[in-house]
Formats: structure tokens, sequence, C-alpha cells
């Protein structure tokens, strides 16, 4: 695809995300930033996935001032452009719906950002722990700007399986 | 039928990345899996927020030690649409040059492996045969049979000499030559061909669903591959002028998966060549000095899929935010749709089918209300090797394979 067809890409993803859309940036031809608003966050992904038929390549979560940025990244294969939905979920809440309840994608990936930077990810199919162990002591969010070096009270633990046999 | 849990992992002490698998059976068949990671979680994407923009190729080549060079690539690419510049044809041609290298060695390592969990201990010993011939070819060109570090932002390292261009030619043209005969061997073997057929069916579906990429989505019908899609560097040209084309299958078991790879291996030959060819001269860096505010993605085709790196900058000389994703944390979900109703005997194929590091099936432990045994990952092995014997003597052939 030329460069002048993948800036034409641009009407489609604003027509797919309608009045959803508070700020809209292609810096790059195969670049697209669009940010909504945190309450339209699962119904601008789902038109991403349904409508264009992204991938969800992945999503990074990075902390601001008063809020916790989510980018959610969206390659579109047919049009050869990276789509990112962007999105601020405030403190102190941190609640936002969840992706991975339609989208098996996001299932891992929401919950590595909910245990490292504390965001609840309402409706999540299977919200344990992904990459800390079970027993982690709650509020401690490693990513997090203010994280200490090591959380208080904290044992490493055997995978459950394992410490069922150890009696 | 008693319901029995069958945990596999966590811990391996030879091969990074452990992972821990709960298989629940009904009988032999798996009903559900369940997978845990984490348990070398070593926290790259907080270490590069406290490292320079500079720093940071050094710390993400040390991700996985068999793609060394997606890593790197994949956050210069980032940085590098940070800053909307390209860099030197001449550094983008050697930077492609060597994730091809990369990815014939890495593909012959799996092909090896395959080989040994079914019983074809000549494929394995044969695979890592050739595959010395191009670690040997990158030790020539790049000083490393691993760990190149070529990657820099605004270009490559150090240069390639043309003694070492001519040197990787010749193991090209040997390594096609043995990678013909591997491909001969995998589609005319009858009991490979009853052995991976329908076993470990991916469809297109869920591929799409779980956002499978590489050689995990290509062999279930769709077309993902960022060369192709979202051109970097010297693939765009060499798109163009048909060096190469992407491999898509339809049927999306473990024979395409290993179909798949071997005829990208030959594939990635055939642009490694065209790359050698088409070399330009000139400058290798686009000399690249302070990074603005902004953010940036970049992806790479690694071996097993698409590398995903975001980075954020404030204008400092580190970078605030460092997202990394490999392409093996899309692909092992899709265990839970390809898992399910199959057989125990087939679990460590299937899971080797997406090509992970391996250190899973080392110490399993099976375990049900009435008895406690465990199995290693020889026993693994022998469970696969011996359905293999069966489909031999079915079809009423001479085994070939050595006595267990």
């Amino acid at each position: 695809m030329t460069d002048e067809e993948k800036y034409m890409v641009a009407d489609k993803v604003k027509k797919a995300l309608g009045a959803l859309i508070v700020s809209f940036d292609q810096p790059r031809p195969n670049r697209i930033y669009a940010v909504v608003a945190q309450d339209d966050f699962p119904e601008a992904n789902r038109a991403l996935f349904e409508k264009l038929g992204g991938r969800l390549a992945t999503s990074t979560a990075l902390e601001v001032r008063d809020a916790v940025e989510l980018i959610y990244h969206y390659m579109l294969e047919t049009e050869g452009v990276l789509c990112n939905l962007k999105t601020l979920v405030a403190k102190p809440g941190l609640k936002v719906g969840s992706i991975g309840a339609f989208l098996p994608a996001a299932d891992w990936i929401e919950r590595e950002m909910a245990e490292m930077y504390g965001v609840t990810f309402v409706g999540h199919p299977d919200p344990r722990h992904l990459l800390l162990p079970d027993g982690w002591p709650d509020g401690n969010y490693p990513y997090r700007c203010d994280y200490p070096q090591k959380p208080d009270g904290f044992e490493e633990q055997l995978p459950d399986v394992y410490q069922k046999d150890r009696k | 039928m008693k319901k029995t849990t069958l945990p596999i992992g966590p811990f391996h002490p030879l091969l990074e990345e452990p992972e821990f698998f709960t298989f629940y059976l009904d009988g032999e068949t798996v009903t559900k899996v369940d997978l845990r990671i984490g348990y070398n979680h070593r926290g790259h994407e907080k270490l590069a927020t406290g490292l320079t923009w500079d720093q940071v190729p050094f710390l993400v080549e040390r991700i996985c030690g068999i793609c060394s060079t997606s890593h790197p690539y994949a956050y210069v690419l980032a940085v590098e649409d940070l800053l909307g510049i390209k860099a030197p044809p001449r550094g983008q041609y050697i930077r492609s040059l060597v994730g091809e290298l990369e990815r014939i060695h890495s593909h012959l390592l799996w092909l090896g492996l395959a080989g040994h969990f079914i019983g074809y201990n000549t494929v394995w010993m044969w695979a890592w045969r050739y595959r010395e011939e191009i670690l040997d070819a990158c030790e020539k060109l790049t000083g490393n049979r691993n760990h190149y570090a070529m990657c820099r932002v605004g270009g490559a390292r150090r240069d390639v000499t043309r003694e070492a261009m001519d040197f990787t030619m010749g193991a090209l043209d040997s390594n096609e030559r043995s990678t013909k005969m591997f491909l001969g061997a995998v589609v005319d073997d009858p009991v490979i061909h009853k052995r991976l057929k329908g076993v470990g069916v991916l469809t297109k579906e869920d591929a799409i669903a779980y956002g499978a990429v590489g050689p995990t989505s290509r062999p279930s019908g769709v077309r993902w591959d960022v060369r192709e899609t979202d051109p970097y560097d010297a693939y765009g040209p060499s798109l163009e002028a048909g060096a190469w084309k992407v491999i898509v299958t339809e049927n999306g078991d473990v024979f395409d998966k290993a179909a798949v790879r071997v005829l990208e291996t030959l594939e990635s030959i055939y642009l490694c060549r065209w790359l050698i060819e088409n070399m330009p001269d000139g400058e290798i860096d686009a000399h690249v000095g302070n990074i603005p505010e902004g953010e940036g993605c970049g992806h790479h085709e690694a071996p097993r899929g698409e590398v995903f790196h975001y980075v954020r900058s404030d204008g400092s000389n580190k970078p605030i935010r460092h997202k990394v994703r490999a392409p093996t944390f899309n692909n092992l979900p899709t265990y839970k749709a390809s898992c399910t109703g199959e057989q125990i005997a087939d679990v460590a194929l299937i899971t080797a089918s997406i090509d992970p590091c391996y250190c899973c099936t080392e110490r399993v432990g099976v375990v049900s209300k009435s008895r406690r045994t465990s199995l290693t990952q020889d026993d693994l092995v022998k469970m696969s090797v011996e359905k293999t014997f069966e489909i031999e003597k079915k079809i009423g052939m001479k085994s070939n394979l050595a006595k267990l």
C-alpha cells in the first residue's frame, strides 16, 4: 500500500469509532493514535476488532500523574496501519471495562496490567495473577513509580498441586 | 471414569522460560488446560527505564537466546518511529540479513527438536548439523554465533565484509540442498503424515481471537506477517522484487506448522541471497543525537512471530516506558484451543508445535486420588515415540526407529 492509501485509512478508523473519538492523530502514514473516554473504551475496542478486523498485538499501561494510561495496539493487517487506541483511567478508582471479556487476545495482557499497575478490569473472565505468585500481598504494584523494592511479609510459594503433596 | 489432573512444570535447569501447565484429563483425553507463567520474570521493562537509549539494545538482546536480534531490532524500529527517521540503506540491509539468518537457524533448531519428539533422532542430528553452517556464517558476519549486537538506533552497529558475505553465500547454498532434503523427508514420509496430520488443530477463528502470530497463525490460514503488511527496512524492496513470499496453509495442525517452518526456511534462504546480491554501498548509521519527547511503536517478524516494542520518551536520555511483547506471549494461550480433546501422548508434540522453550515438559507428576507417580521428559518423549511405533506397525512398515 502506498502512503496516500495509508493516510486514507484514517477515515475508516474515524467512521468505525464515530463520536467516541476525543482526539485523533496520524503522525506517520502507518501509525494512528486515537484517544477515547474511559467509559467508551470497551465499545471502541469492539469496533476496531469487529468492524475493522484489527489484530490486538498487545497493550501497554503507563503511569501518568493522576491516572494510568492504557494503549491497545491494533494492527490493521489488510491496510498495513498500526492503530493505537488510548484512554486515561483515573486514580484512585482505576476501573475500566474488560476487553478480555469478549476478546481472548486481551486476556493475559489485562491480567499483567492489573497486577503491575493496579488497574481493575471489570468483567474479566479470569482475574488471577499472571506473572506474580498467588501469595503476592494486595496493594503492591511493582511497575508503579512509588513501588518499594520488596513488599513486606511476602514468602515464595510453589504451585498449589505440589503444596498438597507436601504434607 | 476418574478425572485426573496432570501438572507439567515449572522448572527445568537447562533451558529458560519455565512454564507450568495443568492438564485436566478424562482417561487419556485432555478436557481442559490451565497455564501459569511468571517463574522467571526478570523485569526487563522496568530495567530498561533505568538505562540510556543506547544501552537498551544490549539489555533486550538478552531476553531470548535464540532469536536474539529480534528484540533489539523491534526496539530500534520503535525509536526510529519516534524520531521519524529511517536508517541508511546499507544499515537496513545488514539488519534484515542478520534477522533472516536468525530465522533459518531458529527454524532448523525447532525442526531438530520436533524430530526428536516423534522419535526421528536422525532428523534431530542432521538439522542441528546444518544449523551449525548458518551459525558459522553469523560468526563471520557479526563476530558472534548468537547475540550479534548488530542493531543500533539509526542503523547497523558495524559493517559486514565482502569476504564474510561470500562465505555466507556458500553456507546458504549448502543449506538450501539440506532444507530441500528435509522438505522431501517431511512431505513423503507416510509415518509423519499419519502421526502429525489432524493433531492439535488450531482453527482460523481461534487463531484470530487469540491473536496468534507467526508460524502459529499462518498454518491456520491467517495471512499475518508484518514483514509483508507493514514493511520495514529491506523487506519492502525485496518483496517488490519478488525475492520471497509469505507461506500460508489451511489446516492448522502440527503437520502444517512443521511444513510452514520448513518452507519459510527456504524462503529465508532466497531472501538472504537477494540481500547479499543487492547490498548497497554507503553509510551504515544515521548518527542519531538526542531523542525528543514522543512515542513510537516497532515490530519485527521474529522466527516465532511478531515481536512488539513500544517506547515513550520525555526528552531525557532514558525511556520513561518501554513495553516488550514476545510472540510466545500471544501463542501460548492457543493451547487452550489446540490441546483440548487431544490424547495425552500428543501433548508434548502440540506444545512443541508453537516452538516455545521446552523446559515445561521436564518434570511431570501424575496426580490422582489413589496414586501419585512422576514422569520425566524422557517418559513423555517415550509415550510420543511409542505412538509413532504403533502407527508404523499399523501401516505395515518396517521400523527404522532406534530401539528404546
